[in-house]
């Protein structure tokens, strides 16, 4: 199967991607839901139309594809929420975040779906900064600094976004069919850097723009809820792995949370102040 | 093993109302619940809730497959329960295109289904909306209208198919699931009986005291002081506020004439199904 979003690598595979047969079921599940069962050790989620991943000991995914699926679907869940779940078996912090580079760091846009991420991070792409990463940011810690691992070479934008930022020569076309989203690409990236600053991310409010430094527990509790599935996660048995991964991104970043008006998103006001920010 | 019950209703007629008492009968302390924190009541359709529960990214799949996620979604979450669950929505009661009802019978306890004369609907959803009301009687009869709400501090929900004021209330009257119907305007008339009788529907508790404390924590008054002071998440960012007026029949100062044809030819048959037609229209 091609990959055609992943940039070609020479160096010795860690990871390896296998088509064949899955199983039904898991022997030893942790928890069970919908669409996925697990431990920490061993995962299988399934995407119905699309394919089944089976997702083991940190460094081997096997997909089973659908009928009809096509590869380019599959691709998309595959590097999506199958690779979140082997990070975290690797015991890296699966940040739900978009990032850009700044001065030899990385500076990581962290919020729930819908909260603006991929807009802001495109946004600050075409003001020359280096998009990094889209809507996964995997981070790892190391001799107490936490790094960012590059994401995937493109960002995923809504249909609205596309025509705000008048993005359209730029995109291709509708990755999922009857999904409004589509993907701009970036220039790949393949250095580990150090997380400098976290900005998270809240939906439109009722006052204006904010920026809010956040200290002690509630940067670590903030942290811990932006967690790609970290719901999940915590479920299959990794809830010590998970607080262990964000109390060390905690230790050593600052956080910072913003926030910013309801009705049309402002997408330059917000791009000014984050950069604003950056100088302080 | 558990199972839900639902608090559906098309929007504007009483949801938060009946969402609020039942948060407050349920914790049954001395103090009103927050009407931002109605822990007990989630919306069924908060992002969250079905993310966690599902596996791939929802934001990933398309519209059909999140209504087969959300079907076993609230099967898992009923199994996972060790106490009934209630939630709310103002989903119309819907499937998938391969049949699968979006609320399945397997989770379900029953429904307290709200409904609220739509001539007044009308007027509420014009406020709600800041719009004329034109504008929500067009809402009112577009099969296609999906409400996108924005849940406290930035909370997602998913947006929720709600279709025509008809198809709504039909949609659920013949869901075949068991359906308790609250009409608006006796919640207003002869609240105790009609929440009485709710809690006894869906199993909440029903002792006299508690049932009327609960009331009193909900009261109108109570709650438009409460957003007053602290807002509330769910009031549409257009409006000044989300509890407005908690009346029935404001109709007959607010529309004309011609509103009201329109929405009888719209709506008469359903109207006269849950015993909206039986007042002479218009004077």
């Amino acid at each position: 199967m091609e990959l055609s979003r992943v940039p070609e690598c020479h160096d010795e595979a860690d990871v390896f991607v296998r088509l064949g047969a899955t199983p039904q079921t898991l022997r030893e599940s942790a928890d069970r839901g919908v669409w996925y069962e697990g431990s920490t050790h061993e995962f299988l989620l399934e995407v119905p139309p699309v394919a089944r991943f089976w997702i083991r000991a940190g460094n081997e995914i096997t997909v089973t594809p659908a009928a009809a699926s096509r590869p380019d679907e599959i691709e998309a869940f595959l590097l999506g929420s199958a690779f979140a779940h082997l990070l975290h078996q690797r015991g890296a912090w699966t940040a739900h975040a978009a990032a850009i580079e700044r001065d030899g760091s990385a500076i990581l846009f962290a919020g729930q779906s819908g909260a603006g991420k991929s807009t802001l991070v495109a946004a600050l792409g075409r003001r020359n900064h280096t998009v990094r990463s889209d809507d996964l940011t995997p981070v790892v810690v190391r001799e107490a600094q936490p790094f960012a691992l590059p994401g995937l070479p493109f960002v995923r934008l809504q249909g609205d976004s596309v025509e705000r930022l008048a993005a359209g020569d730029d995109v291709e076309d509708e990755y999922r069919r009857g999904l409004d989203k589509y993907e701009l690409r970036v220039t790949s990236q393949t250095e580990a850097l150090p997380v400098s600053r976290i900005y998270l991310l809240h939906g439109p409010h009722d006052g204006g723009f904010s920026l809010d430094r956040l200290e002690g527990q509630a940067k670590f509790r903030r942290l811990l809820q932006c967690t790609y599935k970290g719901g999940i996660f915590e479920r299959i048995g990794g809830r010590s792995l998970h607080f262990r991964a964000v109390a060390a991104v905690a230790n050593s970043v600052s956080v910072t949370s913003v926030r910013r008006p309801r009705g049309v998103f402002d997408i330059a006001g917000l791009a000014d102040r984050i950069e604003a920010d950056f100088a302080k | 093993m558990s199972r839900i019950v639902w608090l559906a209703s098309y929007p504007k007629s009483g949801n938060t109302w009946l969402r609020v008492f039942i948060s407050n009968l349920l914790r049954g302390t001395d103090v009103p619940v927050d009407i931002n924190e109605l822990r007990e009541t989630p919306l069924a359709a908060a992002r969250d809730l079905i993310d966690d529960t599902v596996g791939p990214e929802l934001s990933e799949l398309t519209p059909d497959e999140i209504i087969q996620a959300r079907s076993a979604t609230y099967d898992v979450l009923a199994a996972r329960a060790d106490r009934t669950l209630y939630f709310k929505t103002h989903d119309a009661w819907t499937r998938a295109s391969s049949g699968l009802p979006l609320f399945p019978k397997s989770a379900t306890r029953c429904v307290l289904y709200l409904v609220r004369n739509p001539l007044d609907v009308a007027v509420s959803f014009a406020h709600h909306l800041a719009a004329p009301i034109g504008k929500a009687l067009r809402v009112m009869r577009d099969p296609e209208h999906d409400l996108v709400m924005q849940g406290r501090d930035g909370v997602a929900v998913i947006p929720q198919r709600v279709g025509t004021w008809s198809s709504h209330v039909e949609s659920w009257l013949d869901s075949g699931l068991p359906v308790h119907v609250m009409r608006y305007e006796d919640m207003l008339e002869r609240p105790f009986d009609q929440f009485s009788a709710a809690a006894a529907f869906a199993g909440l508790p029903t002792d006299e005291d508690r049932v009327r404390q609960a009331l009193a924590f909900s009261a109108f008054d109570k709650l438009q002081a409460q957003e007053k002071e602290r807002g509330f998440g769910e009031k549409s960012r257009r409006t000044e506020s989300f509890f407005r007026a908690g009346t029935a029949g404001s109709w007959r100062e607010r529309l004309d004439d011609e509103q009201v044809r329109h929405l009888i030819a719209d709506h008469g048959p359903t109207m006269r199904r849950v015993g909206y037609l039986d007042e002479a229209p218009v004077e």
